[in-house]
């Protein structure tokens, strides 16, 4: 979502000129243009994440709302501290973006794989989450934080995003229904790249067991309103992070009175720590995430409750 | 009298200095050594700043654990009464141990966890240049703080950015909180460490306000290069059973101790 996301801000950046652009010496072949158009607010500080983190809660403090750049684990979790000091209690409006969710960055190994990372921004009260699954919730989400101006993680995934998967989040980006109906009995949930996947594992998961699936996109991880979970019976979590963590605290607090609830299960990631090398879809198949893997746990885990 | 007078300042720093030991003393708080070596250099940074009467320079205690400095220095200048002082660390005040952002005072972060703030003051330095504004952004650090990498990453760059406009305070007491920085991370002659990055850097006494508020605005005329004051100091300064002891930087004062220390410091 590399190409998409700079498209946007650039875009604007063109009509919002406190936009500030501060990247750690990342984003090679995709900055470029950014930096020729708006020279005067873009820097690279080099690979120093905790200074770039900081630079950025002092350039907020000037009126300005920069982005700081850098792929998965580096600028949340490298400069945790300083995103938890200087950035969220502060609340300066920066934010914070991650490129390469989950496994995305396959062969580069475990340093390159971020597992933990929503679980870690969740821990941080006051900061905003969002991970967009489409191009247009990309484009819903930047315009909204223009807006929002608060402490904000964007965490994106390293592949091009779908333009939409049949819908479009509302203004708020709350919870929304992008396959299946109000009235299926289990409902799948998740954000960034994952929903896209969850599509396809709700097809599968239909014709195997006949029962209807949906699948519900989270572009705002923090979300308000449940309403859309009411009708379900049966609810998963899934994401790529470690076993409940991620934001499973969170999900399961504001589904926990629904009436017709019957049972909420988090989808994660088992032992981390088990050495997988291969590109992130061979990965991804150790871990039980690939389509057919997903599926497979899914159906185990309603096979019990049904 | 000017406010940067130096015999002025003097007054002010033996006044400062007696409100740091009654507040240390009253809440039971610890870092009074710290307290006593960087109340010169952070008075002299104040009294500077106010002196040229620029709307957005600021001052940053990136060592917060000298927050009672800080605040005891804004009551000699008059910004707070001694009454608000005096509620130092008590339950409802806004200043406590460490430094609480507080817009009123001009605090822009709160610090606390040392190697913050320096890399705050750069990115405001940063947006300054962008924004066209001339102020100046002065960052007092603690030695021991200098072990911090994060400390050096801002260092690397406002060297390469020639961030003319930012100062660095260095309050040199040579005592961190476990002993001599000698002996646990030598990291002397600081001078030519910030020299090698790109700085201008000189050695300053660092209770001398004639030659801190001197120092201060050459430093302010070198416009090519961040400048770094290296503050050579004394922990415990004014009390002389507390200097250079490393004790004192946990230890607050008992009343017999208070005592003996106000009556010391006359």
């Amino acid at each position: 979502m590399k190409k998409q996301f700079f498209d946007i801000l650039v875009e604007l950046a063109r009509s919002d000129e406190r936009v500030f652009l501060v990247v750690g010496d990342v984003g090679f072949g995709a900055v470029e243009g950014f930096a020729t158009e708006f020279p005067d607010r873009f820097l690279n500080v080099g690979v120093a994440e905790q200074n770039m983190a900081t630079i950025a809660a002092g350039l907020a403090s000037m009126g300005y709302s920069p982005f700081i750049y850098s792929i998965a684990n580096f600028p949340l979790l490298r400069a945790f501290e300083q995103v938890r000091n200087d950035i969220v209690h502060e609340n300066f409006p920066v934010t914070i973006v991650s490129i390469g969710t989950g496994f995305d960055y396959g062969n580069l190994g475990y340093s390159h794989h971020s597992l933990e990372d929503i679980g870690a921004a969740f821990a941080l009260q006051g900061l905003q989450v969002y991970s967009p699954a489409t191009q247009l919730e990309l484009e819903d989400t930047v315009e909204h934080l223009s807006n929002l101006r608060a402490p904000t993680y964007l965490r994106l995934s390293k592949f091009e995003a779908p333009h939409d998967l049949g819908g479009r989040p509302k203004e708020d980006l709350e919870p929304y229904l992008i396959r299946g109906h109000a009235d299926c009995v289990i409902g799948l949930a998740s954000y960034g790249s994952l929903v896209s996947k969850l599509t396809r594992v709700a097809g599968l998961i239909e014709s195997s067991i006949g029962v209807d699936v949906g699948v519900i996109s989270l572009p705002k991880l923090r979300f308000v309103t449940s309403d859309i979970f009411t009708t379900f019976r049966h609810i998963f979590l899934v994401e790529e992070q470690t076993q409940n963590s991620g934001m499973a605290g969170h999900f399961f607090g504001s589904l926990n009175r629904i009436e017709h609830l019957r049972s909420i299960h988090h989808v994660g990631l088992g032992d981390v720590h088990r050495e997988s090398n291969g590109n992130e879809e061979e990965i991804r198949a150790q871990h039980g995430f690939s389509i057919a893997g997903l599926a497979e746990r899914i159906e185990r885990l309603i096979s019990a409750e049904l | 009298m000017h406010l940067s007078d130096p015999r002025h300042l003097e007054t002010l720093a033996r006044k400062a200095r007696s409100l740091i030991l009654r507040c240390s003393s009253k809440s039971r708080s610890s870092h009074v050594g710290g307290n006593l070596s960087s109340i010169d250099l952070i008075l002299a940074s104040l009294a500077w700043m106010e002196s040229k009467g620029k709307q957005g320079n600021r001052f940053h205690l990136s060592k917060g654990h000298s927050a009672l400095a800080f605040y005891a220095a804004k009551c000699v200048l008059g910004e707070l009464t001694e009454e608000q002082l005096m509620n130092y660390g008590s339950e409802g005040s806004p200043f406590g141990a460490h430094l609480n952002s507080n817009k009123s005072l001009g605090v822009e972060l709160g610090t606390g966890s040392l190697g913050h703030a320096l890399a705050f003051a750069l990115g405001r330095q940063i947006g300054a240049r962008t924004l066209d504004e001339d102020a100046v952004d002065i960052v007092c650090i603690s030695d021991g703080e200098l072990n911090e990498g994060s400390i050096w990453e801002a260092i690397q760059l406002a060297g390469h950015l020639k961030t003319g406009n930012l100062v660095v305070t260095v309050d040199n007491n040579r005592l961190q909180a476990m002993g001599a920085t000698k002996k646990i991370l030598d990291l002397e002659p600081l001078q030519p460490k910030f020299e090698a990055f790109g700085w201008n850097a000189v050695n300053v006494d660092g209770h001398d306000f004639e030659e801190l508020i001197l120092q201060l605005e050459l430093a302010n005329q070198t416009r090519h290069m961040p400048s770094a004051l290296i503050c050579n100091t004394v922990k415990g300064k004014g009390v002389s059973f507390m200097e250079n002891q490393v004790s004192w930087h946990y230890r607050p004062p008992g009343a017999e101790d208070l005592e003996k220390a106000l009556r010391d410091l006359a």
